[in-house]
């Protein structure tokens, strides 16, 4: 990776963070006036600015730039925090995040409506009626106009005219160079149209110690100014398109003292007690993960070293690998937890959201966060982002009712979107609530039969909860109308699919006219799972636990066998049974049922014996050894064996 | 082995600025800090020779840090890094008022320009290597009769701090310095840091300012500086400083050939201009014009310089007279400047 590239990401990544900074404190700024909001934001904006201008993303700069001058205006108290003014902020903001992703994807971050955006933040300076200081009024850089001395002494056409009314002192010695001197530095800086008296009378002293000069130049009045107050100038006057500009008559002499520092206090910027989120160190997590590896690494053969000091019972040598232990394990909780982020971290995103469809679907929302601080493993919450926002966004497109029609039913006319996060043993629950109009069931029968999902007959057999689950099908949507948020009909079943795989599980309850309930259970982390170690043909096998249903004895007299494949019946269910021959050989003696289940469809395996339930790391098989049917990984518990786990859904998903 | 402490609350930043000043083999970062509270802690722990210092930082601003440099028993040499904005100015101002020893304009465009860090690196150098001056008497306030002017852009300020310095007493004439940098007040700051380390008083320069001799004047940042024709009481002539606001010459304002054209009209044959680093072509023209009067013409030599475009556009005019190294400039203006009798 070339410098520039390491720079590249570096920045990318820490420019996220500050415009995440930005967005968070912009929806702080909105329910109330937050002087930490508007610091944060400025800062943000600044250290943004500053960081694209070392890069060259010019864009980027533009607009921050452009960000960082309104809440400077805002932090001086000239410019008020509007809706209106929030929502150009917002936009700015978001477009901020593209042009994130565009410069991520190697593009140069510079959109097509990047001037629209600068000028719709630059519309809000100055207003308020309090201008900035004269820094805020310089003129546009022009690009390289002509040769240098372009105005002398060919003005370009449209430079201003002044009229200069020079009295020169009585004690003046020589009118004559006095006035010849001025005239000279005023051909410096413009181009003399005419001089009164005579220039030859003037030049020759013929005058009475006052004259006048017309001139066309784009200098400026102080230029003049300047020149026309000099030694022996007793008064003058420069006038400007009719406006007149006395200048008080200089000092004979103006000598400038140099000593004299020019000095203005400078305004302190106020003392801001600053929130920051806490920000340690820095790890890319690749690096946690290969120390996470090294850390399973070293349990595993703690276990076998504990395996082998049993067969020499040597007491220091059994002393010493306690205490090796119990550091182990110290580390790999210890590990455990530094992966462990808050979810506040995806959380902060939401309000925006909420707040913008909301906005666009003309709908009154009151979002309520709590438990952000509840912290969940890194890799788990990378993938929940996107169903919770889909759940989100579902809550308010379809459950909660317009303002007005919530009225109408005596709700209060502004929505409750709850989601909130809590810690229930190891796993993390996650509910999104809302007080909408709930699932309408019979929609939803209606919409089944329709698309061909179930029979009518089978429809009426079926309770309100297993009708419910109909919304998890691929494909099923019964939004009434097609908006841009959502009722495209990919949506809840992505959203288990997604779960299912970061291995959690969705539940909704919903009542009509009360409103719905999602609850997303979580584990906490990943890495490790608990699993069931059975044993088939007296191989060791684990079963992550949260596939199994239950265990049972097995009754051979139940084993049917329908279409050539062995079924069992167990309590009035008939499930197909599995005896994995074909991977660990024909067992002589099974005597255990275990009841696997993935989404909600059941299977049962035969086993020989259960060892019992515990925690292990799941490690990925080799690539030399490549993808195994039925198999998602190993594990290697403290004996060193090598133990398969067994992959569930490749089992239940088979025909 | 100069050793520096980087202040910077943006881990970006931080990284770019070690990695530019570490390109020097006798410059060691022995330690970043990530705001003020921090860079407090680490000057105690590393006792560093110099610190960069960012402004804008949560918990504890680099303005704050530098008042706290009464109460530390020995504080770094501080490089203020500042923002390119009106604001930064100001803020840059402030900090060379409590006691910032120099700043410098936080890096644009690093990939563009190979040897950014070129400047940082002589910064650095320059901080603990040219000492603060005491001027114990003042210049006698004369008219000054011959006059030296100064161009320089991108990587103009460290060679300045060099040239100044090197001058060893005041010379008879006054100094007018051309320098690009963005309007809003760098030029304060400029002036105040030069002010320090040269032999010769050095000031911002203010519409109306008559050259005297001996003095140094650095163009205001916004406006182009017109040498105008001046004439004592005495009937002596000389020159003065007028600003104007015309559009800019070569997108920069002031512009060297400003500067160096009016000088040439002005003080004709006793003008001596010099052309340091500077991309672009500024100044070029305005050299050929004091040469065209029989002022005198030096460019300082390419391996000095961080960019070569404006020397380039004044050797391409065939009006130069010396291409000399960074370190002779100072006596060469000296010399040539006392050859000029009256």
């Amino acid at each position: 990776m070339s410098e520039l590239d390491a720079y590249r990401s570096l920045y990318i990544a820490e420019s996220r963070e500050n415009h995440e900074n930005i967005v968070k404190h912009l929806l702080l700024l909105e329910t109330e006036a937050s002087e930490t909001a508007i610091a944060e934001i400025f800062r943000s904006a600044h250290s943004l600015k500053g960081m694209s201008a070392s890069m060259d993303f010019k864009g980027m700069e533009r607009l921050c730039h452009a960000m960082e001058d309104v809440f400077q205006e805002i932090r001086n108290g000239k410019l008020a925090v509007s809706r209106e003014l929030m929502d150009s902020l917002l936009v700015a903001s978001d477009q901020i995040e593209a042009m994130l992703d565009d410069i991520e994807c190697g593009g140069p971050g510079i959109p097509p409506n990047l001037d629209d955006l600068e000028n719709e933040l630059k519309r809000w300076i100055g207003k308020g009626g309090i201008r900035g200081g004269p820094e805020s009024v310089t003129p546009p850089a022009a690009g390289d106009t002509s040769a240098p001395g372009a105005e002398s002494p060919g003005m370009p056409a449209g430079a201003p005219r002044y009229s200069l009314a020079i009295q020169l002192t009585d004690t003046c010695d020589n009118p004559n160079l006095r006035a010849m001197i001025i005239l000279q530095n005023l051909e410096e800086v413009g181009t003399i149209e005419r001089v009164i008296p005579d220039r030859s009378v003037v030049e020759d002293g013929e005058f009475g110690r006052r004259f006048e000069v017309e001139i066309t130049s784009d200098a400026g009045l102080d230029a003049l100014k300047t020149i026309a107050t000099t030694t022996d100038v007793l008064s003058a006057t420069v006038t400007e398109g009719g406006r007149k500009t006395p200048v008080p008559a200089s000092p004979p002499a103006p000598v400038q003292p140099l000593e004299k520092e020019d000095i203005r206090t400078a305004k302190q910027p106020e003392k801001v007690e600053k929130s920051r989120e806490v920000k340690n160190i820095r790890v890319d997590i690749s690096r946690l993960d290969s120390m996470m590896n090294l850390v399973e690494d070293l349990v595993i053969n703690r276990g076998r070293i504990t395996e082998i000091a049993r067969g020499h019972q040597i007491k220091e040598l059994d002393e010493t690998l306690n205490m090796i232990g119990r550091s182990v394990s110290d580390l790999q909780a210890l590990m455990m937890d530094i992966r462990m982020i808050p979810l506040s971290h995806i959380f902060n995103r939401f309000p925006r959201t909420v707040r913008d469809i909301a906005n666009r679907e003309g709908k009154e929302v009151e979002f309520i966060v709590e438990g952000g601080d509840t912290e969940l493993d890194r890799s788990v919450m990378d993938g929940l982002n996107d169903p919770l926002l889909h759940l989100i966004r579902n809550a308010i497109d379809h459950g909660i009712e317009r303002p007005e029609v919530r009225e109408a039913a005596g709700k209060p006319r502004k929505g409750t979107l709850l989601l909130s996060a809590r810690r229930d043993r190891d796993n993390v629950i996650i509910t999104i609530k809302d007080d909408g109009q709930g699932i309408h069931a019979e929609k939803v029968r209606k919409k089944a039969i329709e698309k061909g999902l179930i029979t009518p007959e089978e429809a009426q057999a079926l309770t309100r909860e297993e009708i419910i689950d109909f919304l998890f099908h691929p494909g099923f949507s019964t939004a009434e109308k097609i908006t841009d948020i959502s009722g495209r009909g990919v949506g809840l079943d992505v959203v288990r699919t997604t779960l299912e795989s970061l291995h959690g599980t969705i539940k909704v309850d919903s009542r009509e006219g009360e409103g719905t309930t999602f609850e997303l259970l979580l584990p906490p982390t990943m890495a490790i799972v608990n699993v069931m170690m059975v044993r088939i043909n007296g191989r060791r096998c684990a079963i992550p636990i949260h596939n199994v249903v239950e265990v049972a004895g097995l009754d051979t007299g139940n084993i049917h066998t329908i279409g050539g494949r062995e079924t069992i019946l167990l309590r009035d269910e008939v499930m197909p049974l599995d005896r994995l021959d074909d991977m660990f050989g024909r067992s002589p003696a099974t005597e255990i049922l275990v009841v696997l289940q993935h989404q909600n469809r059941k299977r049962t395996i035969a086993v020989d014996e259960i060892e019992g339930q515990q925690e292990v790391v799941i490690k990925p098989l080799s690539k030399v050894v490549g993808t195994v049917r039925g198999i998602s990984g190993v594990t290697i518990p403290g004996d060193g064996e090598v133990v398969p786990v067994l992959d569930v859904n490749s089992i239940v998903s088979e025909t | 082995m100069i050793r520096v402490l980087v202040v910077d609350d943006s881990l970006f930043m931080r990284t770019m600025i070690r990695d530019m000043l570490e390109k020097d083999p006798e410059i060691e970062v022995v330690a970043t800090a990530i705001d003020g509270v921090d860079a407090l802690k680490k000057i105690n722990e590393y006792a560093p020779d110099v610190m960069t210092l960012d402004i804008e930082m949560p918990r504890m601003n680099g303005l704050e840090v530098l008042k706290s440099r009464s109460k530390a028993a020995a504080f770094p040499k501080v490089l203020m890094l500042s923002s390119l904005t009106s604001e930064g100015a100001e803020m840059t101002r402030a900090a060379m008022m409590l006691g910032a020893d120099d700043f410098m304009l936080k890096p644009k465009d690093i990939s563009a320009v190979r040897g950014i860090g070129k400047e940082l690196i002589d910064k650095v150098h320059n901080l603990v290597s040219i000492a603060y001056v005491r001027r114990v008497e003042k210049p006698p306030e004369a008219l000054a009769d011959r006059l030296v002017v100064i161009g320089a852009s991108a990587g103009g300020p460290p060679m300045l701090d060099v040239l100044l310095s090197s001058m060893d007493s005041p010379i008879p004439a006054a100094m007018v310095i051309t320098q690009h940098m963005p309007e809003g007040g760098f030029t304060a700051s400029l002036a105040t840091r030069l002010n320090r380390i040269s032999p010769m008083p050095v000031k911002e320069t203010e519409s109306g300012d008559v050259l005297l001799r001996g003095n140094v004047y650095i163009s205001k940042g916004g406006y182009h500086t017109i040498i105008g024709a001046h004439v004592g009481e005495n009937g002596m002539k000389g020159g003065r400083i007028i600003h104007s606001q015309s559009p800019p010459v070569h997108s920069v304002r002031p512009a060297v050939d400003r500067t160096f054209t009016s000088a040439a009209t002005t003080f004709g044959d006793r003008t001596v201009s010099v052309i340091l680093s500077g991309m672009g072509s500024d100044g070029g023209e305005g050299m050929a014009a004091i040469k065209q009067h029989g002022g005198k013409t030096i460019v300082c030599s390419e391996e000095d310089c961080l960019v070569y475009g404006m020397a380039r556009s004044a050797l391409s005019r065939n009006c130069v007279d010396k291409v000399i190294p960074l370190k002779q400039i100072g006596k060469e203006i000296a010399r040539v400047v006392a050859g000029m009798v009256n």
